[in-house]
This record gives C-alpha cells, sequence and structure tokens, in this order.
C-alpha cells in the first residue's frame, strides 16, 4: 500500500480535522495514523468516508475494548488514536454524537489540558520576564552585580545579538499558539450546543493560518540553533578553536617557563595555557589533570569575544570584569595603554593575580593571569599583541 | 448520584427505550422507534449516556457477555423516568391551558 505524509493539523481543531480526513478521503488518501507533526496516509480508491473525533480516555490512549466493538456494531470504524482524541470513520451517514450537552462533557477534559498548557506558557513568559527584571537590579548577588544593561550585553556577546531576541519570538509564538487552541477550543465546546459547528469553507483559511504559524515557528527554532552553532564552536582542538590567534601564550609572558601538556576536560589536548572562548562551557584545566602536580605553577584564565552585533565594547568589557574577576579592575590612562588597544581595565593590586580586560575594535579579551614574573605593562603589551594578531 | 432533571432529551428517551431491557446496539433502535424515528441517537451519545446513568444507579447491566452488556432500569431509574414523565405531562397541560395551541 503506498503511503503519504502531511502535516498535521492542531489536535484540538476538530471539526477541521474532521473536514479535513474527509476531503483526502474522496481524493483517495484514508488517514492511518495521526501524529503530532505528521499525518500518515495509504492511498486507496477515492470515496466518501465520514471521520469523527471522539474524546479519548488519556492522551494517544485508544479507546476501551468494550467502547471499540460497540461503536464497530453501529457502523464506526476504530482508526488510531490522534491526541486528545480517538479517530473514527464510517462509510455512512449518521453522527457519532447526537447529543451536544452530552458531547460538552466529553471535551471538558481537553479544555482544561489545552487551558493548563496556556497557564504553563504564561508562567514560563513570567518568569523570563521576572529574570529580566531582576538583572536590572544592581544587587550583587546576581552575576557579580551587573546591571540590566552590562547583563544583556554580556549575554548578547556570550550568545550572539539575535539568539535572546529569537528566544523571545519562539517562546512568543508558543503563548499565541496556546492561546489559540485554548480560545477556539472553548469557541468549539460552546458553539456545540448551537448545532454541531462544520467547518463550512474555512478549512483552507484555517490550514493556510496553521501552516504560516508552523513556518514560523520552524524558521525560528532554526535561526535560534544556526546563531547557538555559529557562536559556539564545537569541540576544536585548542589550537585550532576560533580566536585562538588571540589568546595569550603562557611563555608569551613568562619566557623561560615550561609549558606542561594536558587534557581538557572536554577531551582536547591542551597546556598549561587555560581559556575559555566558547560560551557557556570551558577548557579548564585543574592540577590533577597535568603531569606536573606543582600547585605553583603559574596559568591563565581567558576569555576572548568577538563582537557581532551592535554592542559597545566598553560596556562588554566592564561587564566581563564584574562577571569574572576577582579584584576590581579600574581603566587604564589613555598613556598608558599599548598602540591598538583602545581601553583596558586592570587590577594589579595583588602580589599573585594581575587581571584586566582590553579592547582592541570589536575584539575583547578578558585575562586572569596567576603568577610573578610579568608585571602590569608586560600583560598589556602581550593582550595588546594577541588582539591586534591578525 | 442523583437523577439529573430535567433531564435531556437523549436522557429521556434511553430511558424510555430500557423499559424493555436491551443491549446497546437495539437500544438505538428501540430510542428511534419510541420516538417515533424523531431521535436518532449516535452510538457515542449512547455509550456515554449509558456509562453515566449507570453510575447515577438508573439502570443496570442485568445480563453481560464476551461480546455486548444488556441493560435494564432500576427501581430508581424507573422512579426518575417517571417523575420526568409527570414533568413533562405537567407542562403540556400548562401549555393547553394557556391555549398555547390557538398562536
Amino acid at each position: 500500500m503506498k503511503r503519504s505524509h502531511r502535516l498535521s493539523l492542531p489536535g484540538w481543531a476538530v471539526p477541521q480535522r474532521e473536514e479535513y480526513f474527509e476531503k483526502m478521503a474522496a481524493r483517495g488518501l484514508f488517514v492511518k495514523k495521526c501524529g503530532f507533526y505528521l499525518t500518515r496516509f495509504e492511498k486507496g480508491e477515492p470515496c466518501s468516508v465520514c471521520y469523527r473525533l471522539d474524546a479519548a480516555p488519556g492522551r494517544n490512549q485508544p479507546p476501551e475494548e468494550e467502547k471499540r466493538r460497540f461503536y464497530a456494531s453501529c457502523g464506526w470504524e476504530y482508526v488510531c488514536d490522534a491526541g486528545y482524541f480517538n479517530l473514527y470513520r464510517a462509510s455512512r451517514a449518521g453522527e457519532l454524537h447526537t447529543d451536544p450537552q452530552w458531547q460538552q462533557e466529553t471535551l471538558v477534559p481537553v479544555r482544561k489540558s489545552l487551558r493548563s498548557q496556556l497557564v504553563w506558557n504564561v508562567v514560563y513568559a513570567l518568569l523570563w520576564m521576572g529574570y529580566a527584571w531582576l538583572s536590572h537590579l544592581s544587587v550583587q548577588a546576581f552575576h557579580g552585580g551587573l546591571t540590566f544593561g552590562e547583563n544583556l550585553s554580556l549575554l548578547l556577546a556570550q550568545i550572539g545579538f539575535l539568539t535572546p531576541a529569537l528566544l523571545g519570538l519562539m517562546l512568543a509564538a508558543l503563548l499565541l499558539d496556546s492561546g489559540l487552541a485554548a480560545a477556539e477550543f472553548s469557541g468549539y465546546i460552546k458553539a456545540l450546543t448551537g448545532g454541531k459547528p462544520r467547518a463550512k469553507g474555512s478549512l483552507q483559511g484555517f490550514m493556510a493560518r496553521h501552516y504560516g504559524l508552523f513556518a514560523a515557528r520552524v524558521t525560528t527554532a532554526l535561526a535560534v540553533i544556526a546563531a547557538l552553532l555559529l557562536t559556539i564552536p564545537q569541540g576544536a582542538p585548542t589550537d585550532q578553536a576560533p580566536g585562538a590567534q588571540h589568546l595569550l601564550r603562557l611563555e608569551q609572558l613568562e619566557p623561560g617557563v615550561t609549558v606542561l601538556q594536558g587534557e581538557s576536560n572536554l577531551g582536547g589536548k591542551s597546556d598549561w595555557v587555560e581559556y575559555i572562548d566558547r560560551p557557556f562551557s570551558s577548557l579548564w584545566l585543574d592540577s590533577t589533570q597535568l603531569s606536573d602536580e606543582n600547585a605553583n605553577i603559574p596559568w591563565i584564565y581567558q576569555r576572548y569575544l568577538e563582537l557581532k552585533g551592535p554592542l559597545d565594547p566598553a560596556t562588554v568589557a566592564s561587564a566581563l570584569c564584574k562577571y569574572y574577576s576577582l579584584g576590581n579592575p579600574q581603566p587604564v590612562e589613555q598613556s598608558r595603554l599599548p598602540a591598538g588597544v583602545d581601553l583596558a581595565l586592570l587590577d594589579d593590586s595583588r602580589e599573585d593575580l594581575l587581571e584586566g580586560c582590553a579592547v582592541s575594535g570589536n575584539r575583547v579579551l578578558y585575562v586572569q593571569y596567576f603568577s610573578h614574573d610579568a608585571g602590569a605593562d608586560q600583560l598589556l603589551e602581550a593582550m595588546a599583541r594577541a588582539l591586534c594578531a591578525p | 448520584m442523583e437523577s439529573p432533571s430535567p433531564m435531556t432529551e437523549a436522557m429521556y428517551y434511553l430511558l424510555l427505550a430500557l423499559l424493555r431491557p436491551a443491549h446497546g446496539y437495539l437500544l438505538m433502535q428501540q430510542v428511534s422507534q419510541v420516538s417515533g424515528g424523531r431521535v436518532a441517537m449516535g452510538p457515542g451519545t449512547l455509550y456515554g449516556l449509558l456509562g453515566k446513568l449507570e453510575k447515577a444507579g438508573l439502570i443496570q447491566v442485568q445480563q453481560e457477555d464476551q461480546r455486548r452488556k444488556t441493560y435494564a432500569l432500576t427501581p430508581a431509574g424507573r422512579q426518575a423516568l417517571r417523575q420526568e414523565y409527570e414533568r413533562l405531562r405537567r407542562m403540556v397541560a400548562d401549555g393547553e391551558q394557556a391555549e398555547v395551541e390557538m398562536l
């Protein structure tokens, strides 16, 4: 038997789905399986078939055997489960349900489920908005005291400036979808007592709207994934990682140092120079992973960002320092900045640690250098060389 | 559970049809028969109502084999049917008294 697949209509659209299946049967395509995204049809001789959706005992559950037998004895053959419903077909006219009041009662659990979905989506939206509001508070507990603007700038710099907007769009699409489902299904239930509501003439419009929304959602999801893939390099070895040429090598600061080889927690080979240039993940080395267990060996922790969106590098640099710094880096005087560096923040108040952030064009390099040999100016020079590398 | 009053048309005719014990498919025919062909009851409605009325104690399974169940009215079901019949009769009588037919 030749099969054919089509995009599914939403599970709550009872009259539209019934009419759609009937039209497909008239074209010789008979529904065999209803999935969330795809509906499977099998080809046969075109004929007039009546399809009806009956409330299922539970989501994606088939009817009880007794009910199935009873319906079959009345000419209604069970086809498949279809989300909240069970699908039946009959070759002759006659309704499955003749008492709208009773039919309404059977549909109440479906309406309840759709409403609870809507409520959850509203909760997610409120949580998202609550997060934005909390981020706005300049409280030390939130991301090292980042203000909302700094927090957003850092987030945009780390995960791509389009991604938060696209995530917001996805959330809006979810809300719209569940809102439409709850409202239209409630309307369908109410209309039952005024005669069975058939989707006369409106099926094409309904399908166009549904497929349009579906396409918008898929496009947005793909855009989010693409944005994430573009901003997160996947498992590149240390020396080949994007931005690696802009990172500081320990031997640049301490020429006499012995650079030990180790293995990062992501499996890539790395040396004593420790860096992070991928969002929300790190190549974090600890001394136990290295061949030398001497805890006094100097090391570098750094983060390199290449700003691709309309972001202010100074704000991102300030946010990076607030977020990661152990101390309190302060702006470096213009006269002290090496050539090629637009601005820098530095903290050299501790003996064992130098940390700072330098900006050159759209490149931002944040460094924590735990060591003894190189001084603040050497670090600034090294950062400048790294940032200005081709 | 209390008997629903006023009853829906479907409930009333189903109880009326059950004055003679019958199984599901036969009941559909009996409903059509007792209503003079005016009421056609779909299997979805019938199956749901049988469950609801059984739960309310108005009907019971009289006989059950592997393929089907035969239902009959319980004393409570007979009483509920009688009450509904009286209610409907009074309504008709009131209409007659008010000369609704003359409208």
